[in-house]
């Protein structure tokens, strides 16, 4: 590859965005997972709340509350080690992009039967953080959506735990120096990390 | 695609995971442990009413407080309910009565421990509808034969009280004795009646 890369893939490259999102989304995951695992029953009420899921049979709703606050657990810690990133970055996607729709409907059902404007609108999401006002809730999760697929379509290993158990078992996908995604990695390494730094053409001929 | 299946495995993987943990921790768990299959938001005795509308207004049990304009304005989600309703003012009348000193009308607070010990109608035993397990030896003996049976929870929009009635209804209470104080702690509190601290001696 002789293109320059672009800045985004540089950026990529290095891991340290993929680094700065894992532990960032990880924490507020592990963060809003224990919260709601500690009083399971809060969060039944509050997801009921929703009606989207019915309460007869009851083992969808008592269900949910009983797995979604594990699966933030479970996802929060394996981005923090930086295994199965992929994999836990997809569930919290598809947590958001299951939630926030959900918020702003219940929010325009309350704006439509309680004529409150949409910009006062608060009550408890049951995300962990209490009472909150919606608007500012829904922007922050989507910035946590754009983050996440963010660290979804990122090639970069470095700083993870899967990177030492590729380094151990390798697998083709990933320079085994940086971690990076590449097609084909040549001697398991990527064009960054095969190619010497060529010093000659810094260094000046001697007079 | 082979990043997709990967990913995807991974997924599979982290949900297995989450759902037996979720699973294993919440039937170990002593206390606010979920049980799969039971609907705690049953009302007991099902309603039908002739408009099913979503916004939910007045509690249409037969009773004339439905005049009272104070069901309507502050209850933007008030689920209808079968239980016969009891006021402030005598709930506040049977605190004194030599009745509830006998033993005969019992005050049954159906919200958790925290809100409990900070703060209850006295003589007030608890019972949480969602963890009844645990509560029910405390209040079996007092309910049963029980005259009036007056259940609160926080007051507003909080419905606990009404599954704790349909909690007392499975404990094969009479459905004659059961009231439903509609205002809750809320109301009781915000009189300046007297209140009763700590977790219940028993």
């Amino acid at each position: 590859m002789n293109t320059t890369p672009s800045l985004y893939k540089k950026a990529d490259a290095s891991g340290l965005p993929l680094l700065i999102i894992r532990l960032l989304l990880g924490g507020i995951f592990i963060y809003m997972g224990v919260h709601k695992v500690q009083d399971p029953v809060s969060f039944l009420k509050l997801i009921r709340l929703y009606e989207m899921v019915p309460e007869s049979p009851p083992y969808f709703l008592n269900g949910s509350a009983i797995v979604l606050p594990w699966l933030e657990i479970i996802c929060g810690v394996a981005l923090i080690l930086g295994m199965y990133i992929r994999g836990s970055v997809a569930i919290i996607a598809i947590m958001l992009c299951v939630f926030t729709p959900a918020i702003f409907m219940r929010a325009m059902n309350i704006q439509a039967t309680q004529g409150t404007p949409f910009m006062e609108i608060e009550f408890d999401c049951g995300c962990g953080a209490g009472v909150v006002i919606i608007w500012t809730k829904l922007l922050k999760n989507l910035g946590l959506l754009a983050i996440a697929l963010l660290a979804l379509f990122s090639r970069s290993r470095k700083f993870c735990l899967d990177l030492w158990f590729e380094r151990r078992k390798p697998n083709p996908m990933y320079c085994h120096f940086c971690g990076y995604a590449v097609k084909n990695p040549v001697k398991g390494l990527c064009d960054e990390c095969i190619t010497p730094p060529d010093l000659t053409s810094a260094v000046p001929e001697p007079a | 695609m082979k990043a997709l299946k990967k990913t995807a495995i991974e997924l599979l993987i982290l949900g297995v995971a989450g759902l037996l943990i979720a699973f294993i921790t919440n039937s170990v768990r002593a206390k606010n442990s979920i049980k799969i299959n039971k609907n705690y938001f049953d009302i007991g005795l099902t309603v039908k009413t002739p408009t099913d509308s979503v916004s939910f207004d007045v509690n249409t049990a037969g009773n004339t407080d439905m005049l009272n304009n104070e069901n309507e304005t502050n209850k933007p989600y008030h689920l209808e309910h079968p239980y016969q309703e009891i006021k402030y003012d005598e709930v506040f009348e049977l605190l004194n009565d030599p009745n509830t000193v006998a033993g005969l009308n019992v005050f049954v607070d159906a919200r958790n421990d925290e809100q409990y010990n900070e703060g209850h109608i006295p003589g007030a035993l608890q019972c949480d509808p969602y963890n009844v397990g645990l509560y029910i030896d405390n209040i079996i003996d007092y309910v049963t034969g029980a005259e009036k049976i007056v259940v609160y929870c926080g007051g507003g929009d909080c419905e606990d009280s009404i599954f704790m009635c349909r909690e007392l209804i499975e404990m094969d209470v009479p459905m004659e004795a059961i009231y439903l104080f509609v205002g809750g702690w809320k109301e009781w509190s915000d009189n300046g009646s007297p209140i009763e601290t700590g977790s219940s001696e028993e």
